[in-house]
């Protein structure tokens, strides 16, 4: 634990002597919002037959499913920044110098950034209660709760994973990349999964993220009980279960063969 | 005496990855293997200091790296008060206090405290202990204030900071790679003496150093071996060292001539 808070506090310390990235992350939440909140009025403000199943219109709907991805985008994309930071610094060789386990570095590597995004999160939920007033009073939080650890675990296996490739490759991630371009689209963070054609929908199941925005809105919007939610749930612990591990093995044996060709400091 | 570090057979060739126009082409067949140590076999008592002398490439920053557990070698094994790195390599790393011949390596925009703190941490000491011993070592080098940033650093002043760092978590093997090249002739002179002095006569830590400095060679070391592609060539003893300073003048020149 103490490793952690020392990676913790050197992260804030660097993050900290840079000056504007907090105050821009809560103009961009901002107006990635407004332009849902226009796309709303343009429809209507309606609640559509895809959105019937949550009981609420698009804005409230791309409220939720953006907020989270914004969350869950942190376990797949800051292990392999933060790993690429190291190199570039050539930190990463002398952090792996000391004896400290390839768990905590990780840990140590990524906290930071689920704070931030723990942070963003808020914003999205403040902005949506008391900005653009979406009623977000039936929500469920144990089971709010309960869907962002499960989702966080999921995507930092496949966050660590995406490290795996930097460690090796340095630049060129194909998970990130097949992460990045098939996510949006069959994840149901820009619309519900039920507008695409079944094919696409068959593919969406593949992805963690299908469950994590359904179990989300279901939650915040209908007030799912963890019971309610127990289809969603249990995949998504079976994804943590699988991705976890095998990201930590992965990325040990990433460093392992770094070792072997001799490139670990390169970048 | 039981030797403390112990090398043999221990070698490493650098393959080059597979550039794109090889993979666009379907031509894997690689460019020739590096060859950076071959068959390197030698041994080192608690206590004592070895020095690696070569010319440029002559493989010294990879060796150190291949004791520090930064590289695996491809043959042969290595142990370190008994252990061996390739089973036992996060004990050794508690053993090993590394200093790089790199600036990189460091946060640039956090203070060298800051940056000591951080790593001491990694090496389970708390940050009280930290600056104690910081602010102890730091007094071997002149002028050298602790509190500013490590971008404002000079050349030298950083590689003091990369010093204090292999050394403030007292390690029972020090691994330094050209440890004097950006310091000053005073700070240089005087923690080569404290290295031998105070580290190995006093504490009975074993240090091993890369250097290009004859001198340093002949003054502070227990043992040296010099390498040329790879491989080794001489090994000298302390009386040779001491005694025969010219003899090891023109052993030494007379390698790194060698085929020029």
């Amino acid at each position: 634990m103490k490793k952690i808070i020392a990676f913790l506090k050197k992260t804030f310390l660097v993050e900290s002597s840079y000056q504007f990235p907090l105050a821009l992350n809560i103009a961009s939440i901002f107006l990635g919002l407004l332009s849902y909140f226009f796309i709303n009025k343009l429809f209507g403000q309606k609640i559509t037959t895809h959105l019937e199943l949550f009981g609420v219109d698009y804005f409230s709907y791309v409220l939720v499913s953006t907020g989270l991805f914004g969350y869950i985008s942190v376990g797949i994309n800051s292990f392999p920044q933060k790993i690429a930071d190291e190199q570039m610094e050539g930190t990463l060789e002398a952090i792996i110098l000391t004896p400290t386990k390839t768990k905590i570095i990780l840990a140590g590597l990524g906290i930071w950034n689920f704070i931030v995004a723990s942070v963003d999160f808020a914003i999205y939920a403040i902005l949506g209660l008391f900005v653009f007033r979406v009623n977000l009073g039936s929500a469920n939080l144990a089971s709010v709760a309960l869907v962002l650890i499960l989702s966080i675990l999921s995507f930092t296996g496949l966050g660590i994973i995406s490290a795996s490739f930097v460690v090796i490759f340095k630049r060129g991630n194909p998970l990130a990349w097949v992460i990045g371009a098939f996510e949006g689209i069959v994840g149901g963070i820009f619309f519900p999964i039920s507008v695409l054609p079944g094919w696409l929908q068959i593919i969406s199941m593949l992805f963690p993220v299908t469950y994590a925005v359904k179990a989300m809105e279901l939650a915040v919007y209908r007030g799912y009980t963890i019971y309610q939610l127990k289809t969603e749930l249990t995949i998504l612990v079976i994804f943590s279960t699988v991705l976890l591990p095998t990201g930590i093995k992965f990325f040990g044996w990433a460093i392992n063969y770094a070792k072997k060709q001799g490139t670990l400091a390169s970048y | 005496m039981e030797n403390f570090v112990e090398l043999n057979h221990i070698s490493k060739n650098f393959t080059p990855s597979l550039s794109f126009s090889q993979i666009v082409s379907l031509k894997f067949q690689n460019k020739l293997s590096t060859h950076a140590i071959t068959d390197l076999s030698f041994s080192l008592e608690k206590g004592k200091i070895l020095g690696i002398l070569g010319p440029n490439g002559a493989g010294k920053t990879t060796l150190l790296k291949i004791i520090a557990t930064l590289l695996f070698p491809d043959s042969g094994t290595i142990s370190i008060a008994g252990k061996y790195i390739e089973k036992d390599n996060l004990n050794i790393r508690s053993l090993i206090g590394f200093s790089s011949l790199q600036e990189r390596g460091f946060y640039w925009r956090l203070t060298g405290k800051q940056n000591l703190e951080f790593f001491m941490a990694l090496h389970n000491i708390d940050s009280k202990t930290a600056f104690k011993k910081a602010n102890e070592l730091s007094e071997l080098f002149r002028f050298l204030d602790l509190n500013k940033r490590f971008d404002s650093y000079s050349a030298g002043m950083k590689q003091a900071i990369s010093l204090i760092r292999a050394l403030a978590h007292d390690p029972e093997l020090l691994l330094l790679d050209e440890p004097t090249k950006s310091l000053d002739y005073l700070s240089a002179q005087r923690f080569m003496q404290f290295v031998l002095d105070e580290l190995a006569t006093k504490r009975n830590k074993t240090i091993i150093f890369t250097t290009h400095h004859l001198e340093e060679i002949s003054n502070f070391c227990d043992k040296a071996i010099i390498l040329k592609n790879g491989r080794l060539r001489e090994t000298l003893t302390k009386s040779t060292l001491k005694a025969e300073f010219n003899s090891l003048k023109e052993t030494y020149e007379k390698i790194a001539l060698e085929n020029q």
